[in-house]
């Protein structure tokens, strides 16, 4: 067998083709591998791109959102809302102090209240027939009368009298006189020179004053419970009561005006402020409760409740 | 490149597909991402205003109804008050009551603007609108039972009644203590005519006060009365009530032709009911100061002469024929 550098060919051949086998198989792998290199880089190019269109859709569409958006800000719907709100919140404003003054106005003239007309019917069926009334004056709060009697009794059955129909409101002043020497006794007739008698009884004169059962005003006015504003929560409400009934204002604790809700954070009675413990009470049941005395002006503040129900004080 | 080998080729392309990676991540993912964040901002700012301007339509809607809910309460409280106090309507309303209720015989009637507080705002600064009151003061009198009435010319005694004054007087000598005027009237209806005003408007009329006082057999009657209008700088409401304390109920066709401007010695004003009427407030001494001092001094003279009649002295209701020859009658005299 034929050598070459003492290695035989056959052995040289079938290394060459051992190797050319290997490179071969090598090669295909190397392209197998190329291959799917390309694939993946494809597809890693693919999947970049696939977020760049995916994204750039996204960004596409918020963009349109955005312009709709706008073109919705835009639009006459909302563009001008903002001018309205200063308009109507001056209107309101206005509206809300013209109001206050009609109701101050109306305040004025509901504490003023007129005589009882009816009352000197009243009083008519309740003079005594060995009585009459000369005078009498009747107000809105009084009444005053003048009369003379026969008998000291009448007066103070005639107050009787009235008191049962509930005419005064306190303990009317009675006033009884007798009135001095009023008759002539004896005297002569000029026309016909004789003597006639004078005769009359004693009588009396009597006055009786006393105040009238009336009606007492009590004005609520509700203000914006906020540092520096002067608002006020609508008009001035004027209740009428009975003197000496008792009245209650409810719901008292809070208050919606114009939208906003509030929340009472104090109350003046008569510009006396409601200490802690009772302002507290007052909260608790919702309801303020008094006696109608006199005239009274309630003044009620409160503050806007804000989102977690706290109030702005 | 194709001297290059696979290795070499393979290198190359994963290079270069890094590069285009890193290109697409920075300019194309990254940027995009960032431009959709700042887009999202974008839109999440113009949400916020769009809820902001929402929460500002609502509370437009708010105030709008609050507003409207005000305007008809402000228009039902102008329509609580006398839209227009005037003096001469509420005084002829006041008259007509009385009369009309059968209390006509009027003593006095007298009105007064009664100064109102001021009207504030809940800031203290003072309003332009104004409370307005107009108080009236009547004096009625009741009859005594006795004496025959007379008012307004009810029965007529001036010189143009149709029935002669002196026959009335004659009538009126018999009528003493007889039919309507044997009764005492007046009082009931003082009182059901107060009644009726007190209960005409509550809200804008209140009578304050009633007097009664006993006098020589009949009695006065006194009742205040106090009317409550509105001076409005911007009136929101019409007043179209027609009521006879706001609109005029009177007469509207007053004949207005003998009327006259200062009273002479004797109303010669054919057409004035006063015609015939002398004057007794003159005094014949007065200084005249359109007269020299002698004509004063004869004025006196003949005044005395007539026993001081007015009529007489003037001529009055003499002819001009006859007129002269009195002249000359007292000339020669």
């Amino acid at each position: 067998m034929a050598k070459v550098s003492g290695v035989s060919k056959k052995l040289l051949a079938k290394k060459d083709m051992n190797f050319f086998a290997e490179f071969t198989a090598n090669a295909a792998k190397a392209a197998r591998m190329l291959g799917y290199a390309v694939a993946a880089g494809f597809l890693v190019v693919f999947v970049v791109l696939a977020f760049i269109v995916a994204f750039f859709i996204r960004n596409t569409l918020i963009k349109n959102e955005i312009r709709n958006m706008e073109n919705l800000l835009a639009s006459p719907e909302y563009a001008t809302l903002e001018q309205e709100y200063a308009l109507l919140t001056e209107k309101l404003n206005e509206m809300t102090n013209y109001n206050f003054a009609l109701t101050q106005m109306r305040k004025t003239v509901d504490q003023i209240d007129p005589a009882p007309t009816e009352l000197p019917e009243v009083l008519a069926k309740c003079i005594p027939s060995d009585t009459y009334i000369e005078s009498y004056l009747l107000s809105e709060s009084q009444l005053e009368f003048t009369g003379y009697t026969f008998t000291y009794y009448s007066p103070v059955e005639m107050v009787y009298m009235l008191n049962q129909k509930n005419v005064f409101t306190a303990r009317p002043t009675i006033e009884t006189t007798r009135m001095t020497q009023d008759s002539e006794g004896e005297k002569i007739d000029p026309n016909t020179k004789q003597k006639t008698a004078d005769i009359l009884n004693n009588y009396y004169r009597f006055t009786v004053s006393g105040v009238l059962v009336s009606n007492v005003h009590i004005s609520i006015i509700r203000y914006e419970d906020v540092e520096g504003s002067n608002k006020s929560l609508g008009g001035i409400q004027t209740m009428t009561e009975k003197a000496g009934d008792s009245y209650h204002i409810n719901p008292i604790a809070s208050y919606s005006y114009a939208g906003t809700n509030y929340k009472l954070t104090k109350i003046f009675v008569d510009d006396v402020l409601v200490e802690e413990g009772s302002f507290n009470e007052i909260l608790k049941n919702d309801e303020f409760t008094d006696v109608a005395r006199k005239n009274t002006e309630i003044k009620l503040f409160y503050a806007p409740v804000v989102a977690d129900g706290s109030a702005q004080g | 490149m194709n001297n290059l080998t696979a290795r070499e080729k393979g290198f190359m392309y994963v290079i270069t597909l890094l590069i285009i990676v890193v290109l697409g991540y920075f300019f194309g993912v990254r940027t995009l991402n960032n431009k959709y964040e700042e887009y999202k901002q974008q839109l999440a700012a113009l949400e916020q205003r769009k809820a902001y301007l929402d929460q500002i339509r609502a509370n437009n809607a708010l105030m709008d109804a609050e507003i409207k809910l005000l305007k008809e309460e402000c228009e039902k409280l102008e329509l609580s008050f006398i839209d227009k106090v005037e003096s001469e309507t509420i005084e002829q309303y006041v008259l007509d009551t009385f009369k009309t209720a059968g209390c006509p015989y009027l003593t006095s009637i007298t009105t007064a603007d009664v100064g109102m507080p001021a009207v504030t705002y809940p800031d203290g600064t003072t309003a332009p609108d104004n409370l307005v009151c107009l108080q009236v003061v009547v004096t009625y009198v009741t009859t005594d039972g006795y004496t025959p009435t007379q008012y307004n010319r009810t029965p007529d005694l001036t010189i143009k009644a149709e029935t002669p004054a002196v026959d009335t007087a004659m009538k009126m000598k018999n009528e003493f203590g007889k039919g309507d005027n044997a009764k005492r009237i007046g009082y009931d209806q003082f009182i059901d005519a107060v009644k009726k005003i007190n209960a005409e408007n509550k809200d804008c009329i209140k009578v304050n006060s009633v007097s009664a006082t006993s006098v020589n057999g009949y009695m006065e009657l006194t009742a205040q009365i106090s009317f409550y209008g509105t001076s409005l700088r911007n009136r929101l409401s019409v007043d179209d009530s027609k009521a006879p304390y706001t609109n005029w109920s009177g007469a509207t066709d007053t004949d207005c032709e003998g009327g006259f401007i200062g009273f002479p010695y004797v109303c010669d004003v054919e057409s004035s009911a006063w015609y015939g009427v002398e004057n007794l407030d003159c005094d014949p001494e007065a200084d005249k100061p359109f007269a020299s001092y002698w004509a004063n001094y004869l004025f006196s003279q003949n005044y005395t002469k007539v026993g001081g009649n007015m009529k007489k002295l003037t001529n009055f209701g003499v002819k001009p024929a006859e007129n002269a020859e009195n002249t000359d009658a007292n000339k020669a005299a």
